[in-house]
């Protein structure tokens, strides 16, 4: 709907082409041929009715001097005597030409009509049929937009804004070209180089014109425009079109959250997948304030072209090939006929046919899973995406190799990479149609094994591939048996069948053996770490990728080296054993010659993030981990969609670095970018969220987030009893992360519920002296003790401490926490004197770390901190004041330094506060009491904790502080 | 009832100007007093600007001061021929209607309708509620369920048609309708009253609509404030 005038009277309403003829007819009978003719507006004959819109309407009409059929628009509720400074401004409109904007012939005042303005017929469909035509991938969608950018770029450089940007007002020609049309509102923006910014009449009296749910905040609110008002309504047109629902009002905040699932849309779907790169553009496009939106719309044009072309190729310098990417030279020699595979068509579409799709559909319901359609639905989603942008790029290199835009060389290298991802597609499909149930919950997951093919750029040279070249006299045959046992033992990985996959890859190392091939034999060997490596075999996985890199290193041919020394550093990060600045090293080898090469792709984000996980992981450096998460996630970002399972894990990671360098605001939102990509990869309802869910209510509950952290852990038990039922001991994990929400804001007693099933789960599923059990039996002590049962809980903390006590993998940490929980219960029960003792227990204990730097330092030192503290309200109670002291201000300093819990801080300080007095010490002492009374009384006060804050007041009264 | 060849070549000039300027917006108040078929409202409109051709040929000094209001003048008198005719044949001519000329008059008002926004719908629906025997009574027959749409035109919708819809002046209004301008001041209040009536009748099952057209109302009874203020002095006589 239009917005209207509310000063004016009703006046008549816009007249249809009906009641013009009847009036025609009726003025040719009252004055016969020569009388008024109602049909024409000026020399214009109107022929058919386009459209209506608020400020006019839109005929077909026939210029009877030019002999052409024109668009002509009318403008209603317009003061004939008042249109003269529009045909200034139309002036302007008249003399522009641009390709993807209407031309306007003429602008013209009719005596009865008022004014008009003559366009260029523009025959096509408006954007919004276009889109409902077929389903419209998101790079034909941008393509769409970037025409439109420049048609509004050329626009806004002769300072007119065209004030009315949406769909019906985007016509797309059956040449493919888009057009602009409608130039019925637009006006000069002032020229802020000679104008001091003096208003014209027709603008003072359009203000406010414009399409409701189009138009910019400052455009509805009636302020002046400038083009950043037309580059919002380019935005929510370009949201639409790809989330089929206009973007929810506070957008530039929202938008963060949607991550492209369109939910605040009232749960629209979006049409496409929305890269985040895209998004990040409409998130700035879209901002409230003009000033935080693109400087111009040549910037956004340029934006949207860099994003499509990233899309198609990397740049050439950056010859990459992902993980997976390491048999293209092989293939290379396979599909020696890459023109031939153009002229056939192949295309992905064809590797996820509709029957293929059925057949995989009844093998995964022939599973008897529950879960069989919706599994069956996300690796629907993730093959039907993957197949289609499968098919962009081997459109495109087609179209490359008939066009000759680059060496036929380079395009056969490039088709040959696509059609080796083709034939690791197809086996992968294969394996899919003899799925059996167990395998079923991993298959998603492992669709991140999809082999990358979006920098199948140019394949450069022998050193990046291990290519043995196409001349192997005798070999060819070698060659492509070796070629195809790769790509079947790759396949292996989607439903996780590694031992078959070893073997596959076994026999090709075998057949590698004569020695022209031994430069095959380096990639066999990768591909047989990679599985070893998928399957946990780290030992295995980090002997076979030694052997892969010190061959290709012989070989020179650093593509391979670099790839397995990722991966061996990935391989020791994740190991607790094993040298990590050794596994520093060879992630620093393979980032040189990465760099050697120009990689900058995937293999680079690859060899980033495995080195981040060796700082992250064995090293605790977190600051230089994140720079190196931040790197690889941007890289990763510009090679979606292939790369978001791998993006997704190097969110996670950062999430947890960024958790460890106490930035949980952080934190929680890159784990929310990676969970909504993770959602887009998979459907928010696959069972591998879990985990997410889990990290994600873990951060929030540190960050005091009960209730989120609550829905976190709730929907993280949900989709995990989808994958693995409700007797899996992961489940267990779950309840116990909930029990510890709901401790945390004081719901005991469904704490106590979800505790009880954790232990029941556990006593099921578990070994008797599986240590795992302590968490379960520790959670239930802890709930009972913060919900003042503290003789129930003896029994728990009893339990745990007699399993750990003696266990030979217990930790440290185990050992401290289970007589930390033992003294708390202690001291509840009370036996304040028993209490102490089990905490100076905890705190001995505490100071065994293991020979190896410890995994957890800061853990344990925050537990140490808990212990101080209990510790020192104990002996507080007890009145010893001297001990007191020591133990409480241990805890505030550690509290006091890390700053994330406020709320211990509080009590440490209160605790040392009234210890110092009662040590009843010098006025220093007193002094500093004063001041960490009050600290805390601040705190209780804020968060409104009347109980503590009327003990403390109290206190302070009574020793004269307040 | 053709006019070519007229000997009144002035006369001919003013009407095909005053046509050309305002044909839209008399066959728009005739299609807005009633439903009626498009060709009923094309006649209407045709015979209004008949008889003002006849008006300028047979008075040659005639100067037209207010052409809108000497229009509505005609148009009104058509209308009120019009609705004679209809009333001489009685309920015998209503009843017997034929279906597809009624039908067609239903699908042309509808059309009309739909190129109305939704406040400017409301409101001709409610205005088109004021029958001539508005009132007390004709709200208890309302109570009733009696509830039509009036075939007539009443005084009450005529003056807020023109006064507020047009946009017309108090004493072009009561030129018009013929009656002194202090009579029709009153008689548009009261007429502005029984609207809010039936808007509010309306509108009780579509609270949708409700903001647009309430505030529409209170726009008008704005206009009828500031009016009493500058009252009738303030008016040149015709």
């Amino acid at each position: 709907m239009s917005t209207t005038n509310p000063h004016e009277p009703f006046g008549v309403p816009p007249e249809d082409l009906a009641a013009r003829r009847l009036r025609a007819d009726r003025a040719k009978a009252l004055f016969g041929e020569n009388g008024p003719d109602p049909m024409k507006i000026g020399r214009f004959t109107l022929t058919r009715q386009l459209g209506r819109g608020g400020q006019g309407s839109v005929f077909v009409a026939h210029d009877d001097e030019l002999d052409r059929s024109v668009a002509l628009k009318r403008l209603h509720s317009f003061d004939a005597n008042k249109g003269r400074d529009l045909r200034e401004e139309a002036k302007t409109l008249a003399r522009f030409k641009h390709p993807n904007v209407v031309t306007v012939h003429e602008v013209g005042l009719d005596p009865i009509d008022g004014p008009f303005i003559v366009m260029e017929l523009v025959e096509g469909k408006p954007l919004g049929d276009w889109l409902e035509e077929k389903p419209r991938h998101w790079t034909e969608i941008v393509r769409v937009l970037i025409q439109l950018a420049r048609g509004l770029a050329a626009l806004h450089e002769q300072r007119v804004i065209h004030r009315d940007v949406k769909p019906p007002n985007v016509v797309i020609e059956s040449t493919g070209r888009v057009k602009l049309v409608d130039l019925g509102i637009a006006f000069l923006a002032p020229d802020p180089t000679t104008e001091v910014g003096a208003e014209t009449d027709f603008e003072a009296r359009s203000r406010g014109w414009g399409t409701t749910g189009y138009m910019a905040p400052e455009q509805v609110a009636g302020e002046r425009l400038d083009p950043r008002t037309d580059q919002y309504s380019f935005f929510v047109v370009a949201y639409e079109a790809l989330y089929g629902a206009r973007p929810p009002l506070a957008v530039s905040s929202e938008l963060g959250r949607q991550r492209g699932d369109g939910r605040s849309n009232g749960g629209s779907k979006p049409r496409t997948r929305v890269p985040r790169s895209l998004r990040r553009i409409l998130e700035r496009g879209l901002a409230k304030d003009p000033s935080h939106r693109f400087e111009d719309m040549a910037t956004v044009a340029a934006q949207l072209e860099d994003l499509v072309r990233r899309r198609r190729m990397i740049p050439s310098a950056a010859v990459a090939a992902g993980a997976l990417l390491v048999t293209a030279g092989v293939v290379a020699t396979l599909w020696p006929g890459a023109e031939s595979a153009c002229a056939r068509g192949e295309t992905g579409a064809s590797l996820w046919s509709p029957q293929r799709r059925n057949e995989v559909r009844h093998s995964f319901v022939a599973t008897g899973s529950s879960s069989a359609e919706s599994t069956f639905s996300a690796v629907d989603a993730v093959l039907t995406r993957y197949t289609v942008e499968l098919d962009t790029a081997h459109e495109s290199a087609c179209t490359a190799l008939s066009q000759r835009e680059e060496e036929p060389a380079e395009a056969h290298a490039r088709l040959a990479c696509i059609a080796r991802a083709q034939g690791v597609v197809t086996d992968m499909v294969e394996q899919l149609g003899t799925i059996t149930a167990e395998e079923l919950p991993g298959a998603p997951e492992n669709l991140a094994s999809l082999p990358e093919f979006a920098s199948c750029t140019r394949v450069a040279g022998p050193e990046q591939t291990c290519d043995p070249g196409r001349a192997v006299p005798g070999f060819a045959d070698a060659v492509r048996a070796i070629g195809l046992k790769l790509q079947a033992a790759e396949a292996r990985i989607m439903l996780g069948r590694y031992a078959e996959g070893m073997e596959l890859a076994e026999a090709a190392i075998a057949l590698a053996e004569p020695g022209p091939l031994t430069r095959l034999r380096g990639q066999a060997w990768l591909v047989h770490g990679r599985l070893a490596y998928e399957s946990q075999q780290f030992d295995i996985a980090l002997r076979s990728l030694e052997e892969a890199s010190s061959l290709a290193e012989q070989q020179a041919c650093d593509g391979i080296a670099a790839e397995s020394l990722a991966l061996m550093a990935k391989v020791r990060a994740l190991q607790p054993k094993g040298d990590a600045e050794e596994a520093l090293r060879w992630s620093q080898q393979a980032l040189d010659k990465l760099e050697r090469l120009g990689d900058v792709g995937p293999r680079r984000a690859d060899a980033l993030n495995s080195r981040g996980l060796v700082l992250h992981q064995r090293l605790q450096r977190y600051e230089e981990a994140d720079v190196l998460y931040r790197e690889a996630a941007r890289l990763r970002e510009q090679f979606l969609p292939t790369t978001a399972l791998a993006l997704s894990d190097t969110l996670l990671n950062r999430g947890a670095v960024l958790a460890a360098l106490g930035d949980l605001d952080q934190a929680v939102e890159v784990l929310e970018d990676a969970l909504s990509i993770r959602e887009e990869a998979l459907g928010s309802d696959h069972p591998g969220l879990y985990k997410l869910h889990l990290n994600l209510g873990n951060r929030r509950l540190e960050r005091g987030q009960t209730a989120e952290a609550e829905a976190s852990f709730q929907r993280g038990l949900e989709l995990a009893k989808l994958g693995f039922g409700s007797q899996h001991h992961k489940i267990a994990a779950l309840h116990l992360n909930l029990a510890a929400a709901l401790d945390h804001r004081g719901a005991f007693d469904l704490a106590l519920e979800h505790a009880s099933e954790a232990i029941a789960i556990y006593d099921d599923a578990l070994e008797a002296d599986d240590l795992r059990r302590i968490d379960a039996w520790g959670a239930m002590a802890q709930v009972l003790i913060d919900a003042s049962r503290p003789v129930d809980a003896v029994p728990w903390a009893t339990k745990t401490w007699e399993l750990v006590r003696q266990h030979p993998q217990a930790t440290a940490m185990e050992r401290t926490l289970g007589a930390y929980r033992l003294g708390s219960t202690h001291r509840q029960s009370p036996s304040p004197e028993a209490a102490l003792v089990w905490f100076d227990r905890a705190l001995e204990l505490s100071n065994e770390r293991a020979p190896e730097p410890a995994q957890v330092p800061k853990q344990i030192d925050e537990l140490r901190a808990h212990v101080h503290l209990e510790r020192g309200e104990v002996l507080l109670s007890l009145e010893r004041a001297r001990e007191a002291v020591a133990s409480l201000a241990a805890a505030e300093r550690w509290w006091a330094a890390q700053g994330s819990n406020p709320e211990r801080l509080a009590h440490a300080r209160w605790g040392l506060g009234q210890a110092l007095v009662m040590e009843g010490s010098s006025p220093t002492a007193r002094g500093r009491a004063d001041e960490l009374t009050r600290s805390a009384l601040s705190y209780f006060e804020k968060g409104g904790d009347e109980r503590w804050m009327l003990r403390v007041r109290q206190w302070r009264t009574d020793h004269g502080l307040e | 009832m053709t006019e070519k060849g007229s000997v009144h070549p002035e006369a001919r000039a003013l009407a095909s100007e005053l046509y050309a300027k305002h044909s839209q917006e008399i066959l728009a108040f005739f299609r807005h007093t009633r439903r009626m078929t498009m060709a009923d409202a094309g006649d209407l409109m045709q015979q209004t600007f008949a008889e003002l051709l006849k008006t300028l040929r047979n008075n040659p000094q005639l100067k037209v001061e207010y052409p809108r209001a000497l229009l509505f003048k005609i148009a009104h008198r058509q209308f009120g021929a019009y609705i004679e005719h209809k009333g001489r044949h009685g309920d015998r001519m209503v009843d017997e209607e034929i279906d597809e000329q009624r039908s067609l008059a239903e699908s042309d008002d509808l059309q009309f309708q739909a190129s109305l926004r939704a406040d400017q719908k409301l409101l001709l629906r409610a205005m088109r509620r004021l029958t001539k025997e508005d009132g007390e009574q004709a709200d208890r027959a309302r109570e009733r369920g009696d509830v039509t749409e009036s075939w007539t035109i009443s005084e009450h919708q005529l003056i807020l048609y023109l006064r507020f819809w047009v946009g017309l002046t108090l004493a072009r209004v009561a030129e018009i309708l013929d009656i002194p301008p202090g009579t029709l001041s009153g008689r548009q209040r009261r007429a502005l009253q029984l609207l809010r009536h039936r808007v509010a009748e309306l509108e009780a099952p579509d609270e949708a609509t409700r903001g647009t057209s309430t505030t529409m109302l209170e726009r008008w009874h704005g206009i009828l404030e500031r009016d009493a203020l500058e009252v009738l002095p303030a008016e040149p006589k015709p």
